[in-house]
């Protein structure tokens, strides 16, 4: 595949042949970003009160405890986060969403 | 904007009187030429210090620069999102009919690059990071004749963003 160039010269795009992601594959490049602090998680979890949720989740398995008292980040794709999704969870939209807030609070 | 009046053959020819006309098209078309004013002649790229190239979106996929004839060398800057593998660059000397192999310059995490390249001589400057099991790469092998275009590329990971500055013509 050729991909993308542009002229130098004249700023014209020559050609574009970059495959149009699906939608599948935009939200997989979109999670591949989402990473965040735990205070931030912990806000916007506190937020919508599910944080006691997501500390019984973590409490489920020492790991996971661990990881979730002491980590420095929070990235999406990673098995403590993959863990808070299920029954008694949240869903991947849900998390997906959780991320996002997060990633937007400033302070 | 100065206007720019074209110099006749009538008025420098043997004999031809200096008019303060005459004196005034020297004042004024080298100041509208340097405006861009209609009619003046334009300035060659190849005049020109350096310019800046579009911003440039690439991943797996290539993106790059074609009709680079006329330059040698470039500044290279942008931002990788996170890790991607091999941070590649390939050459084609037809302006992107065809294009060579992708060489490996370095693999790197989340971050900034900066990298000097010349299409002239192959040489490449400050590459972030030493590639694995290789090390600094310092020069890359160009095409036959004149190499008049680049692309970058990824080796996996989220789309990278970068811009190149001309910095030398040839």
């Amino acid at each position: 595949m050729r991909g993308l160039a542009i002229d130098a010269i004249t700023g014209e795009v020559v050609y574009d042949e970059r495959p149009i992601p699906t939608a599948e594959e935009t939200l997989a490049a979109e999670r591949a970003t989402m990473i965040c602090s735990p205070a931030q998680m912990r806000i916007v979890l506190h937020r919508i009160g599910r944080l006691s949720d997501v500390q019984t989740i973590a409490d489920s398995d020492p790991e996971a405890s661990i990881i979730w008292e002491y980590a420095t980040k929070f990235v999406r794709n990673s098995p403590l986060i993959n863990a808070m999704a299920g029954p008694n969870g949240f869903t991947d939209a849900e998390i997906d969403d959780l991320f996002r807030e997060a990633m937007g609070l400033d302070f | 904007m100065t206007d720019y009046v074209e110099i006749l053959d009538t008025q420098i020819e043997p004999d031809a009187p200096l008019t303060a006309v005459l004196a005034g098209q020297w004042r004024d078309n080298p100041i509208a030429i340097a405006e861009g004013s209609p009619g003046a002649p334009k300035v060659a790229s190849r005049a020109l210090q350096g310019f800046l190239l579009p911003t440039i979106q690439f991943t797996t996929t290539p993106a790059g620069y074609t009709n680079l004839g006329n330059f040698s060398e470039f500044l290279i800057y942008g931002l990788l999102p996170g890790a991607v593998g091999e941070m590649r660059i390939r050459f084609t000397n037809n302006n992107g009919s065809t294009w060579g192999a992708a060489q490996a310059l370095f693999d790197l995490g989340f971050g900034p690059f900066f990298i000097r390249l010349n299409i002239v001589t192959g040489q490449v400057r400050n590459v972030p990071r030493l590639l694995t099991g290789v090390g600094e790469i310092t020069s890359v092998a160009l095409p036959s004749g004149t190499t008049n275009g680049f692309q970058l590329l990824t080796t996996s990971g989220a789309a990278s963003q970068a811009c190149a500055i001309v910095t030398g013509g040839r």
